[in-house]
């Protein structure tokens, strides 16, 4: 925990945080992401004056990414965070703003089921947790409502699961930022990914063509050299050219590499609104620390 | 932080098969990244659940048998336990709800 607030309540070290984020440049693009595969994010966040929970959520906000822009990321991020600021209680903002969100609002595809009571009992909870601590046994029991109504309806679990991620003291248990973060994001990835265009034939097709010339395609470079750049690019390069050996194959490359494009630009727009909402929260906690 | 202990093969069926409580085992190997990656929030579960439900580890590579016995075919994969059944399967990373979602089903039953 830093005890007086985001970066220890000292502006020196929110600056010099930045400063380094922005001369390692690309290098931040992984910024946290060796943590994060350790699975201790909150002690590297920590070490830089953040608040775990801070720490949990900015590494699955910034490099799930597939244009390397995280440290320009990273940067606006920190820089909104005000010095000393409630960092728990802009994670807790964006849950709030998660779920309200008028597109991708967490609330939406649980409106009119017999779900939608139990999932706003646990975000009256969290409302409730920014001005006073919840008693553990109640954030357990909302979420053994919310889990026995799920278990009644047969409804997709996958609704349910950023709030029962949420249902957690984020003090006690601040990695939930991130699970938050996951638990949203599986639909919208499954939803970019389902087309009329792109069935799950074409799908186990194009996997089947990618591993026969993955395999030509290795046989021609012979040993593989990990981590060398040139091979890699002649590997790539072998790999075009088996793609267009002929008009079926050649096809069926452009059609998935449409469908992953048009997939991806899905992903992005969504996961560039849940970053502008993060920061939103965290300029918002500026009023907080002023106060 | 709360230990979780990995298994032996042979304190299988007494720390696992005749438990009181329901056992959720991660059978997990020390080189998967999302293995660890799942570790903060197993012990945030153990903590949460202690004393309604066990959380224990098997490394499939130093018990492959228990592996070979419940057919793990990749990890993480996730098998909760009770009276020495196996009642519930999962496979991957899990966030803390879908896991709290398990341990409901089974904590419930325990109480």
């Amino acid at each position: 925990m830093s005890g007086q607030g985001a970066f220890g309540g000292d502006a020196a070290r929110k600056h010099a945080l930045i400063a380094d984020v922005a001369d390692k440049g690309p290098v931040y693009t992984a910024w946290l992401t060796p943590a994060v595969l350790d699975g201790k994010p909150g002690d590297l966040a920590a070490g830089q004056g953040l608040h775990p929970a801070i720490g949990y959520l900015l590494p699955p906000l910034g490099t799930y990414d597939q244009e390397a822009d995280s440290g320009v990321f990273y940067q606006a991020a920190l820089e909104a965070v005000p010095v000393g600021a409630d960092e728990p209680g802009i994670v807790r903002a964006w849950f709030l703003w998660a779920w309200d969100h008028p597109t991708y609002g967490l609330s939406i595809p649980l409106r009119g089921t017999s779900l939608e009571a139990a999932a706003e009992t646990i975000i009256d909870l969290v409302r409730e947790s920014r001005s006073k601590p919840i008693e553990p046994k109640r954030w357990r029991q909302a979420r053994a409502a919310l889990s026995a109504k799920m278990d009644e309806t047969g409804l997709d679990p996958e609704i349910a699961d950023p709030i029962l991620s949420m249902a957690w003291d984020i003090e006690t248990t601040p990695a939930i930022g991130a699970d938050v973060f996951s638990a949203w994001m599986g639909p919208v990835f499954q939803a970019a990914h389902t087309s009329q265009t792109w069935t799950e034939a074409d799908a186990q097709a194009h996997g089947a063509k990618l591993g026969e010339l993955s395999q030509k395609a290795m046989a021609e470079i012979g040993e593989v050299r990990q981590g060398d750049p040139e091979q890699y690019a002649q590997y790539k390069a072998i790999m075009e050219t088996l793609w267009s050996g002929d008009p079926a194959t050649a096809t069926l490359y452009r059609r998935q590499q449409a469908h992953q494009a048009a997939a991806n630009a899905i992903i992005a727009a969504w996961r560039a609104e849940v970053r502008r909402g993060f920061i939103a929260c965290a300029e918002a906690a500026a009023q907080a620390v002023a106060a | 932080m709360t230990q979780i202990d990995d298994v032996k093969t042979d304190e299988f069926e007494t720390l696992v098969l005749k438990s009181d409580l329901p056992v959720f085992v991660d059978f997990h190997a020390t080189w998967c990244g999302p293995c660890k990656a799942m570790m903060p929030a197993l012990e945030d579960i153990a903590r949460e659940y202690q004393g309604e439900i066990k959380i224990v580890k098997v490394d499939i590579d130093a018990e492959p048998k228990i592996a070979e016995t419940y057919g793990i075919l990749g990890v993480p994969t996730f098998i909760m336990m009770q009276g020495g059944q196996a009642k519930e399967r999962v496979s991957g990373g899990m966030t803390r709800g879908k896991l709290a979602a398990i341990f409901e089903r089974f904590a419930g039953e325990a109480q």
